[in-house]
């Protein structure tokens, strides 16, 4: 085999798949004893050849086709980037019942653009904050149904960030696994929209006291820590 | 499959940390305002991250990929399954399968017992690694994960496929007594050789009684009066017994001294010896032979090429009686000996399809030795000297031999000028040796010729009788 070479010149080398051979380094492109390539000689083709050689790497383009994908057969699922779409989409809501003006907008929006990159990150948190301390500031009154909506919608927006930040943006997600998630979200949901209902109608009342809040926030730690566990299956803690 | 893993891989996801904060701060916020609605947006993301947390499953559900092989279809689909074992609470699964020349595909699925199938599509076959998993097992709303484990690659095997061919060429010398072709020798077949004396071996059902008759009752016609019959006028062949029954003649003895035989041509099989030349491997870019790396899924190699053109001929050849062996040039082993039916399909087809170049392609001192007889196929590129001087030698040695480019169709528009002119270099080096092949009686045959059927070129080959 002395004379099998490709026909780029290049010898074939013993790697994986046979007859394989390495790419060329750019200080190969000496011709034999040293002497420089004629064709990179002068200047202004030598800085057009690795101008478009550049641009080929880096640009998409003909040379490189775009790659097939494997596919998965799941049961029904829907994109990662339909469920991100979903979760904008609710922080946009939620921000058209919270947000006063531009400069809050500007910052939400900013968020929501980030969550539906990073939906499994930090972001998801900062929003529900940045819509919290809105609302709080909002001393107007507002609509009725606006807390219980923003009760329902922030965590719903949280638990399908959490879901979809799981996976890459290109895959898909089962609907059987959405199911279990929003199971749990319903439960704590109606737990959540009693404790809306019962502090709208403490508020309604004039009944808002620190005492009382106080008294609340001891009932939820004791739900926390002692009913919580208790849904679970008996475990070792020894790990 | 794998035991599945303890707790202790279960990990906080960030956005549970999210989920906490935003808890806190809403609750804290809540009670500074002395707003309920606000604590009651920040209590379900306490209660989501305090149950996450709580009902954590003591083991992880796991995932695995159960490749086999399999043939090329005419989809060129292959499939991998992926099972999944489930943990003792319901859980998720992040599943990332990938593949070469493909993107990697994602999915996050419940973790219940169950086997998903995953596919790609590729033209190529043989051993490689075709599949890869990495999966993560995931909480049951999202806020728990584990690590990610990456499995080794699945290697299956593809099997090439075959195409219908119809006539074959014949070595030029059949072999034994039996098979599905027709000889030259005299012996136990269908088609009539001629009419004999009786010798004593021949089978009495073989005695033609018709001839025995007229030759035995005609002696003075065939002015032979001494009774010497037939046997001496000439090769122990049976003369024209015409005229006997001529007015005027005399009565003929009813004596039968002499018994004649019908003998016919025999029977053989032929022993075709595949000889797959699979020391380098190139695809129909040629910008890429330099680089196997470059090649895609849906370009087929050379060595698919011969793969395919190997198995057809030998399923045609086994499939009418005939016996195939296998010689790798790449590999430095014994051949697999000829031998004949379906059994023997499937070893070649196998073999075939482990046929890959092994490092650097190596010189070979002694030409193979094949059996006496047999007529040669070989499968090779004929980029190097070595195929055609071991083709040389095996038609020097009385076989014949049948070559069979498998240089897979070229697509050399819009290479580099420099790439250009090695390529015609090569090109024209491959054409020289093809004809220098022809030159001393090898036929050859281009099977990804898109202006020739190489099954139309085999049947023209197959009626260029020789001595058999």
């Amino acid at each position: 085999m002395t004379d099998k070479l490709p026909p780029d010149g290049l010898r074939e080398s013993g790697s994986a798949g046979g007859g394989v051979a390495r790419r060329r380094r750019p200080k190969d492109r000496m011709a034999k004893g040293g002497v420089r390539d004629p064709a990179l000689r002068t200047g202004l083709p030598r800085l057009w050849a690795q101008l478009t050689s550049w641009l080929l790497a880096y640009l998409p383009g003909r040379h490189r086709p775009r790659l097939p994908r494997v596919h998965i057969h799941t049961a029904p699922a829907i994109p990662s980037v339909v469920l991100r779409a979903i979760v904008a989409l609710i922080g946009f809501g939620c921000g058209l019942m919270v947000v006063p003006g531009p400069p809050g907008w500007a910052i939400v929006i900013g968020l929501l653009v980030a969550l539906f990159w990073v939906p499994g990150s930090l972001v998801g948190g900062a929003l529900v904050i940045v819509l919290g301390l809105l609302l709080a500031f909002d001393v107007e009154p507002g609509a009725p149904w606006r807390t219980p909506l923003l009760v329902a919608a922030l965590p719903l927006m949280l638990q399908l960030a959490a879901i979809a930040g799981q996976t890459s943006i290109t895959a898909r997600i089962e609907l059987r696994a959405l199911a279990l998630p929003l199971r749990r979200y319903l439960a704590i949901q109606v737990f959540a929209q009693l404790l809306a209902l019962t502090g709208a109608m403490v508020a309604g009342l004039g009944w808002v006291l620190p005492q009382l809040m106080a008294l609340a926030s001891v009932a939820l730690l004791s739900i926390v820590i002692f009913w919580i566990p208790s849904l679970g299956p008996a475990r070792s803690r020894d790990y | 499959m794998t035991e599945m893993v303890r707790t202790g891989g279960w990990q906080l996801a960030p956005a549970a940390i999210g989920w906490l904060a935003a808890g806190v701060v809403l609750l804290a916020l809540g009670l500074v305002t002395r707003r309920p609605d606000i604590v009651a947006i920040g209590v379900p993301l306490l209660l989501g991250v305090a149950w996450s947390t709580s009902s954590r499953s003591q083991r992880t559900p796991s995932a695995q990929l159960r490749g086999e092989d399999q043939p090329t279809g005419l989809s060129d689909e292959i499939k991998v399954e992926v099972a999944l074992e489930p943990a003792e609470l319901p859980t998720a699964l992040t599943l990332r399968v990938r593949a070469p020349g493909h993107r990697p595909a994602e999915a996050l699925v419940a973790a219940e017992s169950r086997t998903l199938t995953a596919t790609m599509r590729t033209v190529r076959t043989g051993r490689r690694e075709l599949f890869g998993l990495a999966h993560r097992a995931v909480g049951p709303d999202a806020l728990l994960s584990t690590a990610a484990v990456t499995d080794a690659p699945a290697t299956m095997t593809i099997l090439p496929s075959a195409r219908s061919l119809t006539e074959l060429p014949l070595p030029y010398r059949l072999q034994g007594l039996t098979g599905p072709h027709a000889s030259r020798r005299a012996g136990s077949g269908g088609d009539l050789h001629d009419v004999a004396l009786f010798t004593p071996g021949d089978r009495l059902r073989r005695v033609d009684w018709r001839v025995t008759a007229r030759l035995n009752t005609a002696p003075a016609v065939l002015g032979n009066p001494k009774g010497a019959g037939p046997r001496n006028a000439g090769a122990g062949t049976a003369p024209s017994a015409g005229g006997s029954a001529e007015a005027g003649a005399p009565r003929p003895t009813r004596t039968i001294s002499r018994l004649y035989v019908r003998r016919t041509f025999a029977t053989a099989d032929a022993t075709v010896m595949l000889v797959i030349d699979s020391r380098d491997q190139v695809g129909p870019r040629v910008a890429t032979w330099g680089d196997a790396t470059q090649l895609r899924e849906d370009e087929s190699t050379s060595l698919d090429v011969a793969r395919h053109a190997a198995v057809s001929l030998a399923r045609q050849y086994l499939a009418v009686g005939d016996r195939v062996g296998l010689e790798d040039l790449g590999k430095l082993r014994r051949p697999a000996p000829p031998a004949g039916g379906r059994r023997q399909l499937q070893l070649l087809t196998q073999q075939l399809a482990l046929a890959e170049p092994e490092g650097e392609p190596t010189h070979r001192q002694r030409i193979p030795r094949l059996p006496s007889g047999a007529l040669i196929v070989l499968f090779s590129t004929f980029l190097d000297d070595d195929a055609t001087a071991m083709a040389h030698a095996w038609r020097r040695a009385g076989h014949r031999v049948l070559a069979v480019d498998t240089m897979p169709r070229l697509l050399i528009s819009g290479i580099p000028e420099r790439l250009w002119i090695a390529y015609r270099i090569v090109a024209m080096e491959r054409v020289d040796r093809i004809t220098r092949l022809a030159a001393v009686g090898v036929e050859t045959l281009a099977w990804m010729d898109p202006e020739r059927d190489p099954g139309l070129e085999l049947g023209l080959l197959a009626r260029l009788r020789g001595r058999r």
